[in-house]
This record gives C-alpha cells, structure tokens and sequence, in this order.
C-alpha cells in the first residue's frame, strides 16, 4: 500500500531533525512509532536516510559563500515565511515526460488548399482573441494556484458542536481557508506541524497552513520547538509564537488579547488603522492587548482566564453534564471566583478569615487549591452569580465537595441562598448544612403552597460524614421532587407542591451563619462552617442518579 | 562522511602496511553502504560519523580474522551493528531516546532489500538537483556544502531555526519524490 502524503512528510520532518540533532525525545519517539508500524514507512525512512547522505556527499560546484550570501535572489525573513505557509503545498520537482516518437505510417499527400480572403474584422477577431488568450495564458502562469491539503486534525471534543459540519474526533481540516464555527463546549485542534491549540466555543477559525490560523474567539496555544512561528492571525492583529504556550482572546470589537504563559510571542498589528503601530514582544507572566480603540496596550496577566490542559476525566464528565456555573477555587485571589466554562469573572466578596488553600483536592491529579473557611462568626464567602437568576428556582442542582474539619453543635452552614442584601440572619433557602452530628442536611423554602402550609422542605442524610475527609454533596430538585446524594448515592428524597424561593439580585453565601438570635449572642439556627469547600458546580436543570454518580466517581477515581 | 583514519602508529612494519593497502582496497567500494547502514539505524550526522570511525578502526584491527574472498559489506555492517547497538545501550543509561533492537532488526531487513534498488540514487540526485529552484538549491549548499550549522543561517536570515529545518525537509521530500519518479520507468521493466 503506498505511503501517504502526510506520514512522509512527518517521517522527513523527524528524519531533518534528527539528522541534525535537534530532534527532541518526543520527536524521536513519534519517528519510532511510525517506523514500527509499517514496512512502507521505513522503505521510505531508508530511502530518506541515504538520499540525505548522498546530498552530503555530492560535489558540489564551487561557489563562494559570500556570493551565495550577497546573491539577489537570497531569502530572506518574508520569503522564508511564505516558504513555510507553502511548505505543504508546495509542487512536485517537474520530471520531463518522454518525448514519443510517432511512426509515420502512411504518407498522406493533402490537396492544397484554396485561399481565402479575410475581412478586416476577421482580421480584428483574431487579434483580440489572440490578446485574451494571451491574457488568460499569462494569468495561469503567473498566479500559483494553491492546492489545498490537509494540515491539521480535530483531536479532542468534549461537549462540542460545530456549526458547519458534523465533525468528530479525528476529522482532518483543510488549509483552504474554510471557516469553521464552533457554537459550543471545547475542541483541540493539533496542526501537523505539531501546535496545539485548545478552542472555547463560542470561536470562529479558518486553516490557513500547519502553522497558521485566522481566530476569533478565546484558545490556549501550546507550541512545540517543531512548531515555532505558529501564527493566530485575528482580526485586528497576529500573534507569532517565539516558542511558548500562549492564550488569545479575539474579536472584531474588542480586538485582540494576548496573555503568555511560558516562553514569548510577538504581537503584530496588521489592521490598516493600527499598522504605523511596532510590534510587541510580550513574555511569559506577561499580557497585551491591540485594539482599534486603545492601540496597542499592556494589561494584567489573566492566565485564569483560559483552559490550558486537555480537560481530565473529572473536567470532561463536568463539560458533559454542562452546568451553568463552576467555581474551581483554584486561581485568582481570595475575592474573585472564576467560572470554568464561560469564564466570566464572577463578582464574590469575603469577609472574615476565608482563603484559597493550597492540598490535594478532589478535582484535579495534581496539587491544587480549595476554598477554606475558618469558620469564626465573620467567615463568609459571598458569589453574585447572575447565571443562577436564570433557573428562577424551577429546577436546580448543586453539587460540590466539602471537608469539615470539626462538628458543631446545632450545626453548621456550607451554602444558602440570601438576597439581595446579604441578610442571612432573615432571608435564605437552598440551604445546605451540617448536622450536630454531621449528617448533611439540605432546606428551602417555598414561595407559597396552595393550602399555605409545608412552607418549609428539609431533609438530611441516614449517615454521618467524616471529618478531615473529603465528601461529595449534591442537591437535584425539579417536577416536585427534591434528592439529596452523599458521595454519589441517594439519601433522601421529598416532594413539593411549589419551587423554592428565590430572591432577585440575590447571593450565594458560603459558610456563613444563617437564622436569628434569640436573645443569646452566638444563639444561630447554623453556625459557620470550618473546613473547605471545592469544585461548587451549579445547573439549571435536575440532574439524574447516574449524572451525580459520575461527576461524584469521576473525581474520586481520576479516571483518564 | 568521515575519511578513513588508520592508527598508524601500531602498524608501522611492512606486511602491516601491504595489509593497510589491501583493506583500503576492499573497504573504499563498501564505505559508503556501511555509513548508510549506520545512519539509518542512528539517525544523527555526528554521531553516525563517530560510529562509522570506531567501526573502520575495529573491522582494521580484527582485518586479520576476515576471510578473503567472503562477503566484506556484510562483514563491516556486522561490526558497525555491535557498535551500533552499544551506543544505544549508552543512551539507554542516560535516559535518552533509543531504537531498540527489534526496530533496528527490521531496520536492518528493510535496508537488506533495498540496497540494491539504491545503487543509481546519486545519478538521480544529481539530476534532480538541476530541476530545484535556485534558492531551494542555495540552501542546500549553504547547509552541506558551506556547511552552516541551521541556527547560523536562521541568525543571519532572521528567520527561526524551525523555518530552515521544515524548508530542509520539504527540499529533501522533493528530492526524494524526483528520485522515485525517475527509478520508476526502471522498476517496470523488471
């Protein structure tokens, strides 16, 4: 079976960089991997190998190396970029076909023919025919025709639709310039040059080379040393990678944000109003923004404003059950929360001892941070989130993780729902708490029932938690039933007659006290939590069993 | 590729020398195909010249043990083969990448049946190296003629190292694609 295109060219693109030695292991490792797959594979390798040796080997015809320097025709930066865009298109070295010798056969003597006059307009026909022939003839000669080829792949989906076509994983993209939407979740697209970029819906992106793309909307570009000189083209700017991991967030109105990571990138202008703009070298903890209306800009770096890694099991479970709201608590200083999936800087506020502590957490494989409160009086965690308002209390799901450090009598307070003035002490529901005993419990309060009674629901756990441990608590209600599930599994179930209450322009509180006092100073229905608090996911829908006992194992088993 | 390089001073005496005469001899027609042996299974100019030198030194110092008149090549590339595989035992130890051994066997098996469909392959380069774009071929010579490492040509072109090493690549893929074309005509007549 012949070779493909593609698979030759990686084997040649390994070979060159070894032969060098600048292949790093990965590079060799994948060479390896593609010479034991196939006999094809390493025919070609062999036929590389010695062909490289032979152009070693050659006499070459003496030429100065200055000449060759100073020579006209010498490339230079722009040429060797275009060289590079072309890299994969580029045409076969033309071998001259055989000249085929036709036999006559039989002498054949034609009669002559008679002559005709031509009229001036004949005459006038011919030559502007002529003309556009030689037109046209020029035209093809001069203006390359681009051949499209496949240069870069889909590698990961999660969550993903596109809008254009069908695509899975595995899908190759074209370099000819089609654009390709991506209304919803992630997608990686790895380019045979071996950038790698990690696509947030919504984004638009059309494929320009293996080393090119035009982008709108926010990546994450991770960038090997084969790779360098990957270029985000945006509207108002492009971003050339100087070997780094870099994120974009681009768009025709706001124009194009840079924040680096590792490494450095330069920032290009490249919109008509913004050329006499210099381009911009922007290194790692660094960021910049070229704008139609500010120009050219330094801003703060925002690394947390992007998704860096391929998601982990755990993250891929989370994007599939789509929750509207993920508080990771994992970036970002004690008063700002981040929202995982859109982003979206959610305005919080703390008060008392509350911190983002470093541990191993549930969330992730590797060392991150929870939310931790020390649970005095004045601990508390508040989250303005707009995108909760819009369940208007039909159905909700709450789901995060909890590691109590100390039981409390009379209980303590994980999360409630307050309003708009934050006060605990009067208005709340959603209400999620530990026990004396450490069951967790869950409360709300309906709007009204028909009969104006059961105006409360509550409900807790048949067991206690552990302290020192993490455990998995969700809340799904909707239809008139309310779940409560402890790391994974049902613990109890009620039903109601009217959605719980929910107050407009309100907060979620974490850890904090809630109820009133009578008359004793620390007399609370719930005191504050002690302990941490992680991966608080909210949804606008009622999730099932089998939901909450895979974001619940997924977690715990770190599955990949 | 590396000259040859004999130790000339543990060989000084006459018959060593007639020796010397006739190993050169039997080994200037083969050198070439040991290197190429070796570099397939080491894909590193600088490293494979070192292996192709410390095998010329050891099929010289074990010249004595060779049979006239059995298959030299296929001697040569044996002990080119112990020294491959003793490199690789050494990067093994510094954690650094290596072939293992059944994908240099294949390796080995692969370049076995190709060798003689390679025997023309420099007449072709040559040819085709007419049909490449002047700068395509500037490049060429400026790397393995001139010599200039990569990193000096991307300095003074003010282009990445990465942009010299994909047009290498794509050069050597044209090269490589021109050479096949040609062969092919060959291979239909057998």
């Amino acid at each position: 079976m012949p070779l493909e295109r593609l698979i030759k060219k990686q084997i040649m693109d390994l070979l060159v960089l070894s032969l060098e030695d600048a292949a790093t292991v990965e590079d060799m490792q994948m060479l390896r991997a593609i010479l034991d797959r196939s006999d094809e594979a390493r025919d070609y390798y062999i036929q590389a190998v010695v062909e490289a040796q032979n152009i070693r080997d050659i006499d070459w015809e003496v030429e100065t190396s200055e000449d060759l320097m100073n020579s006209s025709d010498i490339l230079n930066y722009e040429l060797w970029k275009a060289f590079a865009e072309q890299e994969t298109i580029a045409p076969t070295v033309e071998i001259p076909k055989e000249e085929i010798e036709h036999e006559i056969i039989q002498k054949v003597e034609y009669p002559l023919q008679e002559r005709k006059k031509l009229s001036k307009l004949t005459i006038l026909s011919l030559i502007t025919s002529a003309a556009a022939v030689l037109v046209l003839a020029s035209y093809i000669y001069f203006v390359p025709v681009k051949h499209s080829v496949p240069v870069a792949s889909i590698t990961e989906m999660i969550n993903a639709v596109w809008a254009d076509t069908e695509k899975v994983s595995g899908t190759r993209l074209w370099d000819d310039e089609t654009e390709h939407s991506l209304l919803h979740g992630v997608a990686e697209i790895t380019f045979d040059s071996g950038a790698k970029v990690l696509i947030e819906a919504p984004a638009s992106l059309k494929i320009l080379s293996d080393s090119g793309m035009f982008f709108q909307g926010k990546l994450t570009a991770e960038v090997p040393s084969s790779a360098i000189g990957f270029t985000v083209h945006t509207p108002s700017s492009k971003v050339v990678d100087l070997g780094t991991r870099f994120g974009v967030i681009a768009s025709v109105k706001a124009g194009t944000e840079v924040h680096v990571d590792q490494g450095k990138i330069e920032h290009i202008p490249t919109s008509e109003s913004l050329k006499s703009l210099s381009r911009h070298i922007i290194e790692a903890g660094q960021a910049g923004r070229i704008s139609e209306e500010d120009g050219l800009s330094t801003i703060v770096c925002r690394r947390e404003r992007f998704l860096w890694d391929k998601p982990t099991a755990y993250e891929t479970a989370v994007f599939s059950t789509n929750p509207v709201s993920h508080y990771r608590f994992d970036d970002g200083v004690d008063k700002i929360a981040f929202d995982a999936i859109d982003r979206t800087v959610t305005q919080s506020e703390s008060f008392g001892d509350v911190k983002l502590a470093q541990g191993k957490t549930v969330d992730t494989e590797h060392e991150s941070k929870a939310l931790h409160l020390a649970g005095n009086m004045e601990s508390k965690f508040f989250i303005r989130d707009k995108t909760i308002e819009v369940t208007k209390g039909d159905a909700l799901t709450i789901s995060l993780w909890i590691r109590p450090e100390q039981m409390i009598d009379g209980g303590q307070n994980v999360l409630v729902y307050t309003d708009h003035l934050r006060q605990t002490d009067r208005y709340y529901s959603n209400q999620i708490f530990l026990t004396g005993d450490n069951h967790v419990g869950f409360y709300f309060y309906q709007h009204q029932t028909v009969d104006e009674s059961a105006l409360d629901i509550s409900m807790e756990s048949n067991i206690s938690i552990s302290l020192n441990q993490w455990c998995h608590v969700a809340v799904s209600y909707g239809k008139g039933a309310v779940n409560l599930y402890v790391n994974g599994k049902l613990h109890a179930s009620q039903t109601y007659q009217l959605p719980p209450q929910f107050f407009n322009g309100g907060y979620w509180a974490v850890g904090c006290k809630t109820g009133h006092e009578t008359g004793h100073p620390n007399n609370w229905e719930n005191l504050p939590f002690r302990g941490s608090v992680d991966e608080m996911l909210f949804f606008d829908r009622s999730l099932s069993d089998q939901e909450i006992k895979m974001l619940y194992e997924k977690a715990v088993k770190r599955e990949r | 590729m590396m000259g040859i390089v004999l130790d000339k001073g543990k060989h000084h005496t006459v018959s060593r020398d007639d020796r010397g005469r006739d190993f050169l001899s039997i080994l200037t027609p083969c050198q070439s195909r040991i290197y190429s042996y070796i570099l397939t299974s080491v894909p590193c100019f600088s490293d494979a010249d070192d292996i192709l030198q410390d095998t010329i030194h050891l099929m010289w110092e074990k010249f004595d043990d060779f049979e006239i008149g059995t298959d030299f090549l296929a001697w040569g590339k044996r002990i080119a083969y112990f020294l491959i595989l003793r490199y690789y035992r050494k990067k093994k130890k510094e954690n650094k990448f290596y072939y293992d051994k059944q994908l240099l066997l294949k390796l080995g098996e692969n370049f076995q049946q190709a060798s003689n469909s390679m025997k023309d392959n420099l007449a072709f380069l040559k040819n085709c190296m007419k049909k490449l774009k002047v700068q395509d071929q500037k490049l060429l010579k400026l790397r393995y003629f001139e010599n200039h490492k990569a990193k000096e040509l991307a300095k003074r072109y003010g282009c990445s190292v990465q942009y010299i090493y994909r047009n290498i690549s794509r050069i050597h893929q044209l090269l490589l694609a021109c050479i096949q074309k040609q062969k092919s005509p060959l291979k239909e007549l057998f």
